[in-house]
C-alpha cells in the first residue's frame, strides 16, 4: 500500500566545497483516502435499511414498542393515577411514586423517561414514513404499515398533549444536529394535525376482523381513538365542531358490525391476563410479551402494582395455595404490591347490584402475605385494593415476580358506545340511540344481556345535563384504573375541583377507615397527601428539565406554576 | 564548514587514539558502586582536546598535559567526576549512578534528548525506584513519583487497571487516559499487566503541549514513553530477580457484635425478632414457644465473623530471569517472568507469564536493524466484590454486601445449614429480599478473564552519513481476550429470586484486537561552527486498529458440572458480535536548535488524519513551539558559583484528543430483541436507530502553555524544577445532552470547554554523599485547578448518577457546573436527627385511667404518638411518619419542606494537592528506600454507610458505629434510629475527608560484598525486604481512601463495596551471574 521513492540529488550550495547529497524521500500512497475511509461493519444505517418487507416489519415493531412500552407501568399506573378513583397509599418514597402523589418537580426522572420515549417513538414513526417507500415490497403492505406509523405518530402526540398540553410537534425525523430545538405547538394546531393524521391513516390500515387480535392499529382502533381525541380536543379547546367528528367516528365503529360487548365484564380483564383475544370488545391493546424481568419493556409490570399485597408461588401450576415450604425455598415469584388503594368516592359511585364494583375493588384479601388463604373483605368497606388485574388469573407458568404478558387495554367497545352518547348528547341532547348504547353498557354491569332491553335496569334521560351527569359517573365506574379518569376530568375541566372535593372527603374519613379492613399489609395510610399536594399547576405536568435545559426554542417557559 | 568538519574529525580521532603530545601518562580503572567495571566511560582532560574511553575491563590510559590538569570522567546515567591529576598515576574511580544528571538521556517522542536540552515539560522516574515496590505492574508503583501525574486505582483487586491522569482532566465524557508509547509503538488502551517492570529501562512522561504535540491528535492527555532494556556490550549477564510476599487487608470494617446485632433486631421489629414460628427468632423458642435464650446471652456468643471467612493472607510470587549482553555489533536481551498474585478475597487473583526478546544488530557502518518481541498471557479470576449489574437488582446480590451484612448469628436456623446454604432461609420475609452466604457466593461462581498479548516491533536504521539517518519501523500489537462467567445452582445469580430467572447460566466472550503500525522518520543532527546545534526530524506514520468480539450466553444449563463448557445444552441467549476498525495516518516534523547550549528553540508540527472523523474534518494540524534559556551559561551567572545549572523554559502547543468510538459520526441502526413488539402473542424483533450521527464531528483541541524553571545547585546536590501550566480544551468531544423531544437524549458533539491550570514542584537533593553513606531525597507536589468553561449551548450544568444500587441509580450525585470543576458532589445538607422537643405528643394509652396530658414529659416513650411541630421542617417524607431520631436535612430555601429546591453542592472530590516524597539511604552494603504518597483536600462519598450505618433492612448486620444511635435515652448520637432514613437521597452525612498520607513503599536491602560471592559464581547479590501500603494516615472511616468505583471524570471518589486494598510484605533477591 505504501510506495517509497528515494531520490538522491546532488546540489552545490554556496560556500560549500563539496556537493551536498540530499536524499528526498517521497511516499506515495496508492490509496490514501481508502486507508482512512472506514465504514462500520457491525451495524447499518437508516439510509441503508428499509430495503424489503422484513425490514419494514422490524422497523414498525420498534415504532409500536418505543412509546407503547411506556404502558408497562408509567402510562398505565404512575401517570394516570392519583385521582378520585384511587391513590398511592404506601409511605415508600421512591421518586417513581412521587408522580402519583404530586410531589415531583420538573426534574423527575420518570417525566423525562416517558417524554423521551414518546418522542423517540415519534421519531421512529417519522423515520419509517420517510424511508418505507424505498423498500422493495408491494404497495399494499407499504400503505398499511405507513398508515400504522402515521396513526402511532399522532397517538403519541395525543398522549403528550393529554399530560403536557402544548408540546413541540415533530413531523420529520431528526437528522441534523443543528436544528434540534423547536418551540411548542399550540394545542389547537396540535389537535388539528393529530385528527388529520388519524383520518388519513384510517383509510390505510386493516380491518380488525382480518387480524383477529388487537395489538395492531386497525380501522376500528383508529376510529375509536379518533373519537377520544376529538372529545378531548373539544374539551380543551372549546371547539364544538370536534363533537361532530367524535360522534361520527364512534358511529363508524358501532355501525361496522364488527363489535359487541363481552357478556361478562370481568372476562374482559381475565382475557387480558391470559393472552386471549375478544376483538369485539377489546379493540386496541398494548401487546406485552413474555415475563423476563431483564427485558421489562416488552413485558407488563402494571399488574404487580395493583391487588392485595401477596406473592404467588411460581412453580405450582395447579393451584395457588402456597405453603411455607415453597416460600422457604425462595421460589415464590409473582408479586402484587398493593401500591394503589381505591376510594370511597369510587365505591359510592356504584349502585347496588353493579357487578363492576366487586371486580374493580377487591372484595377479599389474603390471610397473610405469603399464604393464599382467602379472607372476605368486610361488606361495605369503602377503601379497598384494586382488583382489575389479578395475578392469580395468570396462566403462563412459571410466573415471575414483576413482569408478565398481560396486555393493556387501550380502547374497549363500551368506551366507543359511551363516547358516542356523550358526543351526540352535546350536539343533540339525549337521543334514543345514545340512550340505548348507554343502557347496553349498564345492562352488562348488572349481569344481564346487554343487547336485550330490560325495564328494571335501563335508565331514561330527559335532559342533556341529566345524561351528561350520568355519563361522567358511568365512565368512572366502567373505566376505573384504565388510565381514562384523569383524561376525562381534564377535558371536562373539573380536575382541580374534583381533587379538592376528594381532599375534603378524605379529611373527614376516620384514619382507621383508610386501611382495608382485612388487610394483612396495612401500610400507613397517606391518603390525604395526594390531594393536599395537588395544586392547580398539577393539572398539567411540567415539561421535563432535561428538555427545558437544552431546548432553547422553549424560551424557558414551562407550564403554569412550574 | 570546513573547520567544523575538521574539528569533529579531530574529536573522533582523539577519542580513539591518544597520539597527542604527552606530558604525563595516567592509567586507571573506572567502576560503578557495585565494583563492576564500566565500559566506554569518556575520560577527558578538561580544556584540552585530549580524551579516551575505558576498555572492556574499565581500564584507561590517558596523557595529561600537566599535573594541574583536571581529569573528567563522564558516563551516561552516572555523575560526572572531576579531579586534579596531581601526582596520581594509577586511579581507581567509582562513578555514582545518578539518572538525574543533566547528561541523562530522556526519551522524547521519536527520539531522545539530554535532560539539559529539553525545552518542554518531561517527567522521568527512576526504574530502580519502581522496582522497589512489591507490586504486579509498573503503574501501581508510579503513583506519587512524578509531579502532575496522578495515578490511582479504583479499588484493590489484583490485575485491575490504574487510572492515570496527567495534569487534570481535559475531557468530560471521554477518556482522560494518556497515550502509551512502548518502544516507539503508540498504544491508546495499553494494558500494563502485559509488561514486566524489570524489563523497563526508562519511563518518561511528556506533560506539556510542546513535547506531546508530536503525537498530535492523541497527545492531549499526555504521553507515557516506556523504553525496555536492551543488551549492552560485554559478557553475557544473567540476572534473576525473585520475590515472595504476602498481602493482607489494610483494614477490616468493625461490625456489630452478636449482642448489639440482636439488640438492633429488637429495636427494628420486636415481633419477628422474638417470634415463635419463624426462623428469624433470635430467642430460639422451644416447641411450646418458650424462649431458650435471652438477648443478654448473646454477650457470650462469638458469632460468625464473615470477614474472617472470606479474607485471606494472600501469597504472591514474582520471578524474572534475564540474559543480556552483546558485542559491538550484536546486542541482545532475553527475559522471562512469572508472577502469581492471589487476592485477599479467597479465590481471586491474577497471574502472568511473560517473555521478551530484543535484538539489535549493526549490519554495517550504515545499517542497523533490530527486533523486539514480547508475549504475555495473564489470567484474572475471582468474583466481583459487588454486583456488576445494578439495574433493577438489589444490592444483596453483591459479595461485600453479604460479607458485611450477613447476620452473625444463626437464630433459629440450624448452624450447619446456616454456614453452608447459599441463601439465608430466615432472612427478611417482608421485603422479599434474601441474603446470600458470602462463602457460598464465592464458591458457586466462575469468573475468569484470560488475556494474551503479542507486541512486536522491527526496525531498520540507515545512516546516509553521520548527520542523516532514516529509520523505518513496523509493529504489531495483538490482544486476545476470553471472558468466562458461570453461575451454578447455588449461586445468587442463578436463583429464581428477586426477579432473576436465568437459572444456572454462563457466558463466554472472545475478542481480538490488533494494531499494525508503520513509521518512517528521517532525522538530521548536526552542529555547525561548534555553537549552532541543529536537530531535525520529519516522518510519516500510519496505524490501523481492528477489534472483533464474539460472545455467547446460555441460561438454564442442565449439566452444571460442565461449567462454562456446557453452554450448548442451555437456552441460548442472543449472541453478541462486534467489529470495530479505525486508522490513523500522520505526517510529522520537528526542529530543535540551540546556540552554545544556551538558547534553545524547538518547533514541531504533526498532521493527523483519522478515520474516526468524517472526510471534511479528517485532517488535524497540531503545532507547537518552545524556547528555553540556560541562564547558567551566561557570564553574569558565573559569579554565582553555587548554581550548577539554571534554565527557564516556555512553550505553547495545540494537541488533540480523538478518544471516541470508531464510528461515532455515523447514525446507527440495529436490530434488538428488546425494541420489538408482540402482535397476536408472537414477538416481532425490532429494528431501531440507536444513535444519531454527527457529520461535523472532529477531535477536541487542547491549547496548552507551560512555563518552567530548572535549577540545580551545589554541583547538582540540589536540583529543583517548577512548572506552571494552563490548558484550555475546546470543542470537547462531549456526549452532549440534546433535547429529548428530538428522539435522542445525547449526541456526540464538539461542545464545551474545560480549563486546567496548575503548578508542579519537584525537588531532588543529595543530602549526604560519602563513600559509606548516602542519602538522597525526591519530593514532588502538584496543584491542579480544573474548571468547566462552557457546556452545550448555554447549558449551565449536567447531573450524573452513580450506578450502584437500584434505589439510588436515578438520583444524581454529581454536578458538573460551568465555572466549577467537572465533578462536585450534589445532594442535601445533613442536619443530624430530630430530637424529642421537635415534636408534640399525646398519650396513646388505651386505658383512660392512666392517660396523661398531651406533651407531658412523664408519658412513657412507648405510649407516645408524636406529631412534628408545625414550625419544624420535614425531611422530605410525609410529616405524619417522622419520629424523633429520624434523619434531618437543612432547609436551604426556608419553605419548611425538604425537596429538590434544597439540593446543592455538598462536597468536592478533587484534591487540593497531591505528591510524593522518597528518601533513599545507603550505608555500606545496606540500602533503604522510603516512599510516602499523599493526597490532600479531596472528599469521598462513603455509600457503604448508607446501608451499614442505618439499618435500612431487618436482619442485616451493621458497622460497629451503628451501636451508637439515637434513642430517647441516648439523644447525643447522630446516627438515626432504625427505619429513620427518610427517602433515598444523598447527603453530607456520608461525605468524608479523603485526604491521606501513605507509607507506600519501604524497602530495606543488603548487597552481599562481591568478595564473598566470587566462589559461587555470582557477581552481584542483593537481598531485600519490601513492603507496600504499610501505613496510611487518614480520617476516612472506610477501608481505604484511595477508592473510586465506577471511576470517570464525572463520577470520582465514590466508595461502595470496593475490593479491599491490601498491604504487602515481600522478600526478594536480585542476583547477577
Amino acid at each position: 500500500m505504501l510506495n517509497f521513492n528515494l531520490y538522491v540529488v546532488k546540489i552545490k550550495i554556496k560556500n560549500m566545497k563539496k556537493f551536498v547529497t540530499l536524499i528526498i524521500m517521497t511516499i506515495t500512497l496508492l490509496s490514501c483516502s481508502d486507508f482512512l475511509d472506514i465504514k462500520p461493519k457491525d451495524f447499518t444505517s437508516p439510509t441503508n435499511y428499509y430495503s424489503n418487507e422484513d425490514d419494514l416489519n422490524h422497523a414498525i415493531a420498534t415504532v409500536y414498542n418505543t412509546g407503547l412500552s411506556m404502558y408497562t407501568r408509567y402510562l398505565s399506573s404512575q401517570f394516570p393515577l392519583g385521582t378520585d378513583e384511587g391513590f398511592f397509599k404506601s409511605t415508600s418514597s421512591t421518586s417513581s411514586f412521587d408522580i402519583m402523589t404530586y410531589k415531583n418537580d420538573a426534574g423527575a426522572a420518570d417525566f423525562t423517561w416517558v417524554w423521551q420515549n414518546l418522542y423517540k417513538g415519534i421519531d421512529r414513526a417519522n423515520e419509517f414514513l420517510e424511508y418505507a417507500d424505498q423498500a422493495n415490497c408491494s404497495d399494499s403492505i407499504k400503505t398499511k404499515l405507513k398508515g400504522e406509523a402515521l396513526f402511532i405518530r399522532a397517538y403519541y402526540h395525543f398522549v403528550l398533549a393529554t399530560y403536557w398540553g402544548s408540546v413541540p410537534m415533530r413531523l420529520k425525523s431528526t437528522k441534523d444536529l443543528n436544528s434540534l430545538n423547536i418551540p411548542r405547538t399550540p394545542e389547537i394546531e396540535l389537535y388539528a394535525q393529530i385528527v388529520k393524521d388519524m383520518k388519513e391513516s384510517e383509510a390505510m390500515v386493516s380491518d380488525i376482523d382480518k387480524l383477529g387480535y388487537a395489538e395492531r392499529v386497525t380501522k376500528s382502533a383508529v376510529q375509536g381513538i379518533l373519537a377520544r381525541v376529538c372529545l378531548f380536543a373539544a374539551g380543551r379547546t372549546g371547539d364544538k365542531s370536534y363533537y361532530t367528528e367524535a360522534r361520527n367516528s364512534a358511529l363508524k365503529v358501532i355501525k361496522s358490525g364488527k363489535h359487541a360487548l363481552d357478556a361478562s365484564y370481568q372476562d374482559v380483564f381475565i382475557n387480558l391476563m391470559q393472552d386471549k383475544y375478544n376483538v369485539k370488545e377489546s379493540i386496541f391493546e398494548v401487546g406485552f410479551y413474555g415475563s423476563t424481568y431483564d427485558n421489562n419493556y416488552r413485558c407488563a409490570v402494571f399488574p404487580s402494582y395493583f391487588g392485595q399485597r401477596t406473592s404467588f408461588p411460581s412453580s405450582n401450576s395447579t393451584n395457588f395455595i402456597g405453603t411455607q415450604g415453597q416460600y422457604g425455598k425462595g421460589l415464590f415469584s409473582a408479586v402484587s404490591s398493593a401500591y394503589i388503594l381505591s376510594t370511597s368516592y369510587l365505591y359510592d359511585a356504584y349502585e347496588t347490584g353493579d357487578l363492576r364494583r366487586e371486580w374493580t375493588m377487591l372484595d377479599y384479601t389474603y390471610k397473610s402475605w405469603n399464604t393464599l388463604t382467602i379472607v372476605p373483605e368486610k361488606p361495605n368497606y369503602k377503601f379497598r385494593f384494586v382488583g382489575k388485574f389479578r395475578r392469580e388469573y395468570e396462566i403462563n407458568f412459571p410466573l415471575y415476580k414483576w413482569g408478565n404478558s398481560t396486555n393493556w387495554p387501550l380502547l374497549r367497545y363500551s368506551d366507543v358506545l359511551l363516547m358516542y352518547a356523550e358526543a351526540d348528547n352535546e350536539l343533540n341532547g339525549p337521543q334514543t340511540d345514545a340512550i340505548e348504547y348507554v343502557n347496553m353498557v349498564r345492562r352488562r354491569a348488572f349481569g344481564v344481556d346487554p343487547t336485550v332491553k330490560n325495564q328494571t335496569i335501563d335508565k331514561t334521560f330527559t335532559s342533556k345535563d341529566e345524561l351528561f351527569t350520568y355519563l361522567k359517573d358511568e365512565r368512572l365506574r366502567e373505566f376505573a384504573f384504565e388510565a381514562i379518569r384523569k383524561m376525562d376530568l381534564q377535558r371536562w375541566g373539573i380536575f382541580y375541583e374534583q381533587m379538592k372535593k376528594m381532599q375534603t372527603i378524605i379529611e373527614n374519613t376516620p384514619a382507621t377507615d383508610l386501611v382495608p379492613a382485612q388487610s394483612y399489609w396495612p401500610g400507613v395510610p397517606l391518603a390525604v397527601q395526594t390531594y393536599v399536594n395537588f395544586d392547580i399547576r398539577n393539572v398539567l405536568y411540567p415539561i421535563p428539565l432535561s428538555e427545558m435545559s437544552v431546548n432553547k426554542a422553549l424560551n424557558n417557559e414551562n407550564n403554569p406554576g412550574w | 564548514m570546513e573547520k567544523t568538519k575538521l574539528i569533529i574529525l579531530l574529536l573522533i580521532w582523539c577519542a580513539f587514539n591518544s597520539l597527542m603530545a604527552q606530558n604525563k601518562q595516567i592509567s586507571g580503572k573506572v567502576v560503578d558502586e557495585q565494583d563492576q567495571p564500566l565500559i566506554g566511560v569518556n575520560v577527558l582532560i578538561k580544556n584540552a582536546k585530549i580524551g579516551t574511553i575505558t576498555d572492556i575491563n574499565g581500564r584507561f590510559v590517558i596523557n595529561a598535559p600537566s599535573s594541574e590538569s583536571v581529569i573528567m570522567f563522564r558516563y551516561i546515567g552516572y555523575s560526572t567526576k572531576e579531579l586534579i591529576v596531581g601526582e596520581n598515576k594509577d586511579l581507581n574511580i567509582v562513578l555514582i549512578e545518578d539518572s538525574k544528571t543533566l547528561d541523562e538521556v530522556v526519551v522524547v517522542g521519536y527520539g531522545e534528548q539530554k535532560r539539559m536540552d529539553i525545552t518542554g515539560s518531561v517527567g522521568s522516574v527512576k526504574t530502580s525506584d519502581l522496582t522497589k515496590a512489591p507490586v504486579a505492574t509498573f503503574e501501581q508503583a508510579l503513583a506519587g513519583r512524578i509531579a502532575g501525574v496522578n495515578v490511582s486505582s479504583s479499588e484493590g483487586d489484583p490485575g485491575s487497571a490504574m487510572n492515570i491522569v496527567i495534569r487534570g482532566q481535559n475531557s468530560i465524557t471521554q477518556s482522560n487516559a494518556p497515550l502509551y508509547v512502548i518502544d516507539g509503538f503508540p498504544i491508546e488502551d495499553f494494558n500494563a499487566n502485559t509488561l514486566n517492570t524489570s524489563d523497563i529501562a526508562s519511563i518518561d512522561v511528556l506533560k506539556d503541549a510542546s513535547s506531546t504535540a508530536i503525537y498530535g491528535a492523541r497527545g492531549a492527555n499526555g504521553v507515557i514513553l516506556i523504553t525496555t532494556k536492551s543488551g549492552k556490550e560485554g559478557r553475557p549477564q544473567i540476572s534473576y530477580d525473585g520475590s515472595i510476599g504476602f498481602s493482607k487487608e489494610i483494614k477490616r470494617m468493625e461490625l456489630l457484635s452478636p449482642y448489639e446485632f440482636v439488640k438492633l433486631q429488637f429495636d427494628l421489629n420486636p415481633i419477628t425478632a422474638s417470634g415463635t414460628s419463624n426462623s428469624l427468632s433470635y430467642l430460639k423458642p422451644d416447641a411450646s414457644g418458650i424462649p431458650t435464650i435471652s438477648i443478654e446471652d448473646y454477650k457470650n456468643i462469638a458469632g460468625v465473623d464473615w470477614q474472617n471467612q472470606v479474607l485471606q493472607v494472600a501469597p504472591m510470587q514474582n520471578h524474572s530471569l534475564s540474559l543480556m549482553g552483546g558485542t559491538k555489533a550484536t546486542k541482545y536481551s532475553v527475559s522471562i517472568n512469572y508472577l502469581d498474585q492471589q487476592g485477599i478475597i479467597i479465590k481471586s487473583g491474577f497471574n502472568r507469564l511473560q517473555g521478551r526478546l530484543r535484538l539489535d544488530q549493526i549490519v554495517n557502518e550504515k545499517l542497523k536493524v533490530g527486533v523486539s518481541l514480547s508475549y504475555s498471557q495473564t489470567k484474572t479470576y475471582g468474583t466481583s466484590s459487588r454486583f456488576d449489574d445494578t439495574s433493577g437488582k438489589d444490592p444483596s446480590f453483591g459479595l461485600l454486601y453479604n460479607v458485611y451484612g450477613f447476620r452473625p448469628v444463626n437464630g433459629n436456623v440450624d448452624m450447619d445449614q446456616f454456614l453452608n446454604d447459599a441463601i439465608d432461609y430466615g432472612s427478611n420475609e417482608t421485603s422479599t429480599i434474601l441474603a446470600f452466604n458470602p462463602l457460598a457466593y464465592i464458591n458457586n461462581q466462575t469468573r475468569n478473564i484470560y488475556q494474551s498479548n503479542i507486541l512486536t516491533n522491527v526496525y531498520g536504521e540507515y545512516s546516509f552519513n553521520k548527520f542523516l539517518k532514516l529509520r523505518v519501523t513496523g509493529g504489531l500489537n495483538r490482544n486476545d481476550n476470553r471472558n468466562e462467567n458461570f453461575y451454578n445452582s447455588q449461586s445468587p445469580q442463578s436463583l429464581t429470586v428477586g426477579g432473576i430467572i436465568r437459572g444456572i447460566n454462563g457466558s463466554q466472550r472472545w475478542s481480538q484486537s490488533q494494531t499494525t503500525l508503520n513509521e518512517n522518520t528521517l532525522s538530521y543532527n548536526r552542529t555547525f561552527n561548534r555553537v549552532h546545534s541543529f536537530n531535525g526530524l520529519i516522518g510519516f506514520t500510519n496505524q490501523k486498529y481492528t477489534n472483533q468480539l464474539f460472545g455467547g450466553e446460555a441460561w438454564h444449563l442442565p449439566l452444571e458440572e460442565l461449567n462454562v463448557y456446557g453452554l450448548k445444552q442451555g437456552e441460548a441467549q442472543p449472541l453478541d458480535t462486534r467489529y470495530d476498525e479505525n486508522s490513523i495516518m500522520s505526517y510529522l516534523g520537528r526542529a530543535n536548535y540551540n546556540y552554545k547550549q544556551r538558547y534553545y528553540a524547538t518547533a514541531s508540527l504533526r498532521a493527523d488524519g483519522s478515520s474516526k472523523f468524517p472526510a471534511l474534518n479528517r485532517w488535524g494540524y497540531f503545532p507547537s513551539v518552545s524556547l528555553s534559556w540556560r541562564l547558567s551559561e551566561e557570564k553574569f551567572m558565573k559569579s554565582l558559583q553555587f548554581i550548577s545549572d539554571a534554565k527557564i523554559r516556555g512553550g505553547y502547543g495545540e494537541i488533540g484528543n480523538n478518544r471516541v468510538g470508531s464510528y461515532d459520526y455515523f447514525s446507527a441502526l440495529a436490530l434488538s430483541t428488546i425494541s420489538g413488539y408482540s402482535y397476536g402473542n408472537s414477538y416481532q424483533q425490532g429494528a431501531t436507530t440507536t444513535s444519531i450521527g454527527n457529520e461535523n464531528l472532529k477531535w477536541e483541541t487542547t491549547k496548552s502553555s507551560n512555563i518552567g524553571l530548572d535549577v540545580s545547585m551545589f554541583n547538582q546536590r540540589i536540583s529543583f524544577t517548577a512548572d506552571y501550566y494552563k490548558k484550555n480544551t475546546t470543542n470537547l468531544l462531549l456526549n452532549a445532552n440534546i433535547a429529548p423531544s428530538s428522539g435522542y437524549t445525547t449526541a456526540r458533539m464538539n461542545i464545551g470547554e474545560v480549563q486546567n491550570s496548575g503548578l508542579e514542584l519537584t525537588l531532588n537533593t543529595v543530602n549526604f554523599s560519602k563513600r559509606d553513606f548516602t542519602w538522597t531525597s525526591n519530593f514532588n507536589i502538584s496543584w491542579n485547578n480544573n474548571k468547566i468553561v462552557a457546556l452545550n449551548d448555554g447549558q449551565s450544568n449536567m447531573l450524573s448518577n452513580m450506578q450502584w444500587n437500584q434505589n439510588y441509580n436515578s438520583t444524581p450525585l454529581y454536578l458538573a457546573e460551568v465555572g466549577k470543576p467537572i465533578a462536585q458532589f450534589y445532594g442535601y445538607q445533613w442536619n443530624g436527627v430530630y430530637q424529642i422537643n421537635d415534636f408534640n405528643w399525646v398519650d396513646n394509652s388505651a386505658d383512660v385511667s392512666i392517660k396523661l396530658p398531651d406533651n407531658d414529659p412523664t408519658v412513657p416513650y412507648n405510649r407516645r404518638t408524636y406529631t412534628l411541630k408545625q414550625e419544624v421542617t420535614d425531611n422530605g417524607s410525609a410529616r405524619s411518619i417522622i419520629k424523633p431520631g429520624y434523619i434531618k436535612y437543612k432547609d436551604l430555601n426556608g419553605d419548611g419542606h425538604i425537596d429538590n429546591k434544597d439540593l446543592g453542592v455538598i462536597g468536592d472530590p478533587n484534591p487540593d494537592f497531591v505528591g510524593g516524597f522518597t528518601n533513599n539511604f545507603t550505608y555500606k552494603g545496606f540500602d533503604l528506600s522510603i516512599f510516602f504518597q499523599f493526597s490532600v483536600g479531596n472528599q469521598l462519598y462513603n455509600a457503604n454507610r448508607m446501608l451499614f450505618e442505618g439499618a435500612y433492612r431487618s436482619d442485616l448486620n451493621q458497622f460497629a458505629s451503628y451501636a451508637n444511635r439515637w434513642s430517647p435515652e441516648t439523644p447525643q448520637y447522630t446516627n438515626y434510629t432504625p427505619g429513620g432514613n427518610g427517602s433515598n437521597v444523598y447527603s453530607t452525612r456520608t461525605i468524608e475527608d479523603g485526604s491521606y498520607l501513605r507509607l507506600k513503599t519501604l524497602q530495606l536491602g543488603y548487597t552481599i560484598p562481591t568478595s564473598l560471592l566470587k566462589s559461587i559464581g555470582i557477581t552481584d547479590l542483593h537481598l531485600y525486604c519490601a513492603t507496600q501500603n504499610l501505613f496510611t494516615w487518614t480520617k476516612y472511616s472506610g477501608i481505604d481512601p484511595e477508592v473510586s468505583i465506577n471511576n470517570s471524570a464525572l463520577t470520582p471518589g465514590f466508595d461502595y463495596a470496593a475490593y479491599p486494598r491490601s498491604k504487602t510484605i515481600s522478600f526478594g533477591v536480585n542476583a547477577k551471574f
